[in-house]
């Protein structure tokens, strides 16, 4: 395989898919979106103070702390931002940047059918493999970039506004780090994958973005089960889930590459 | 020599038998077209060349090359035009250009001043940093043909290269394709335009319903197609008085009257016509012309088609 070659396919989609406002906007609208909700739903008790806990009913914060045990010996100034940052906020990232990269990755895979423009390229003297690896490359570096990019400009600004709360640099918890960090780009694959089986199928770009979606389910799913304090996500078990999905993640590309060639692409309806 | 070479080509997509033992071969420099009805199997034959599908059988080879075993080698030598013009519309003219040029290896000092003089041929100078979306139809049809020649590729394969273009575009088009053949280029044209098959191609490969029905130059067509003679006669006298004269030497139904002056007659050999003359001529007829029809090419085309 010639990596050039690949990088030569990812520039050109790169260039494509940001020389669109709309997919700009797609792409970054939802991060910005995701940092400012962040930041308000952490910032609520230092704006509000002690009023703010009035708002909960009694018992909830003995409930997080027993979801949470590290923030036992915390203030109550403390304990509902290291609730967010910790048990909602590594939701959000997954969702959103799983949303941003479907629509990349639609754009580059289904795309080039919707508009037409895949015969020649499938015509050029190229691999299969050399072109698929430049369509993936297309779509993990944007994604990862504006995940790894917001997730570092979400640190930096709660920090700042919990400075008050916290006298230390406390965000990001080790969990809320690897969810984000390592769980995120497995799960972002994973939903990748789903987009680029979708394309051999889907007619539009819209339709084939939507097949990421059905990994949306198992996220609502642990969240809720986290909230109702029915699951824990710790660190070991965090890694575990890590290696589940890295193994998903394989078997899935395998599939995506099989459904990745010419004919498939041009014959299909 | 042998320099595009199908044989016995055979392809089904979904239900539908595409192309039926399909076999032809164009000669090096040689420019020939592959005509037939929309469905007929010609953008199918061309995929199957540049190895975008595999057939159920037969075999192609390019340039001794074939097309599934040597693949990548294949799709250097060839430069492809799709039926669309398949351009990066949000991209500018330049980029869609060089984008191409460094998939296909060319080095970039070189690429540069290629995509000048191919901007420059094309009549695109001006609009080299355009995006491709801003482009009209004929436009975006000769920045594809620049892509397509972005490699100097010595095959070219073109899909219906003036298909929904205005006439002063088609024309254009069609000039650069003859002055490419020229250049020594092999090209294969996808078309159902007849007059550009016929202008354009020193032989034509009539294919309907996946199976080639004729091959040869437009006038073997013509002759191979043709059932005997057509004259037009014309006379100074009302024709109807030499009824009985055409009746007794080409046959009743061999002759039509068109109007007072002249009638359409067939024959089966060219002997026939000169005894005919005679043989009016002797019977008083003032004959002031005497024509042989040739059959248009769409006259060939249809009766191809339809008797396949």
């Amino acid at each position: 395989m010639r990596i050039g070659k690949a990088v030569i396919i990812a520039r050109k989609d790169l260039r494509d898919t940001f020389s669109s406002k709309f997919m700009v906007a797609s792409l970054v609208l939802p991060y910005v979106m995701m940092v400012l909700v962040s930041l308000l739903l952490i910032a609520l008790p230092i704006f509000f103070g002690s009023e703010f806990y009035k708002y909960i009913a009694p018992g909830e914060l003995e409930k997080i702390k027993d979801t949470l045990p590290e923030t036992r010996g915390m203030s109550e100034m403390q304990l509902f931002p290291y609730m967010i940052g910790t048990l909602v906020l590594p939701f959000l990232f997954l969702v959103f940047s799983l949303a941003s990269s479907s629509i990349i990755t639609a754009d580059s895979f289904a795309g080039e059918r919707e508009r037409k423009t895949i015969e020649p390229l499938l015509a050029a003297p190229i691999t299969n493999s050399e072109l698929f690896l430049g369509k993936i490359l297309a779509s993990i570096i944007p994604t990862l970039t504006l995940l790894y990019a917001s997730f570092g400009v979400c640190c930096l600004l709660i920090n700042l506004v919990t400075a008050k709360a916290f006298d230390y640099l406390w965000f990001p918890p080790l969990k809320t780090s690897l969810m984000v960090c390592v769980i995120g780009p497995l799960y972002i694959f994973l939903g990748m994958c789903l987009v680029i089986i979708g394309s051999s199928r889907a007619r539009t770009v819209k339709e084939a973005s939507n097949y990421a979606g059905i990994l949306i389910l198992p996220l609502l799913i642990v969240f809720i089960a986290q909230l109702g304090g029915l699951v824990i996500m710790e660190t070991m078990k965090i890694l575990l889930s890590a290696l589940i999905i890295s193994i998903i993640d394989f078997s899935i590309f395998r599939l995506a590459y099989s459904t990745f060639n010419s004919e498939t692409m041009i014959v299909a309806p | 020599m042998v320099y595009l070479e199908a044989v016995k080509l055979a392809k089904k997509i979904g239900d539908k038998q595409v192309l039926e033992n399909v076999t032809f071969g164009v000669g090096k420099g040689e420019i020939i077209g592959l005509l037939g009805p929309n469905g007929a199997g010609k953008t199918t034959t061309m995929r199957i060349l540049m190895g975008l599908l595999r057939p159920d059988s037969g075999s192609a080879k390019v340039a001794g090359f074939d097309v599934f075993e040597d693949t990548l080698e294949v799709r250097r030598l060839v430069g492809y035009l799709p039926e669309n013009p398949c351009l990066y519309e949000r991209l500018t003219v330049w980029d869609n250009l060089a984008f191409y040029g460094e998939l296909y290896g060319v080095q970039k000092d070189e690429l540069e001043t290629r995509i000048n003089r191919l901007l420059d041929t094309m009549g695109l100078k001006g609009r080299a940093f355009s995006p491709a979306g801003n482009l009209s139809k004929g436009l975006k049809q000769r920045v594809a043909i620049a892509r397509a020649l972005v490699h100097d590729p010595p095959i070219l394969l073109l899909d219906q290269p003036t298909s929904d273009l205005d006439p002063v575009s088609a024309s254009f088009v069609r000039e650069l394709i003859k002055k490419l053949n020229r250049s020594g280029k092999t090209i294969l044209i996808c078309t159902h335009n007849l007059i550009e098959a016929e202008q354009l191609c020193s032989r034509i490969a009539v294919i309907n319903e996946g199976r080639i029905v004729a091959i040869g130059s437009p006038s073997k067509l013509r002759k191979e197609s043709g059932e005997g003679y057509t004259f037009e006669i014309k006379s100074l006298k009302p024709i109807k008085k030499y009824l009985n004269v055409l009746r007794e030497t080409v046959g009743e139904s061999y002759f039509e009257i068109e109007d007072e002056l002249s009638a359409v007659v067939r024959v089966g050999r060219l002997e026939s016509i000169s005894h005919l003359i005679r043989n009016l001529v002797s019977a008083g007829c003032e004959l002031v012309e005497v024509r042989m029809l040739m059959p248009s090419l769409e006259d060939v085309y249809l009766k191809l088609v339809r008797e396949s």
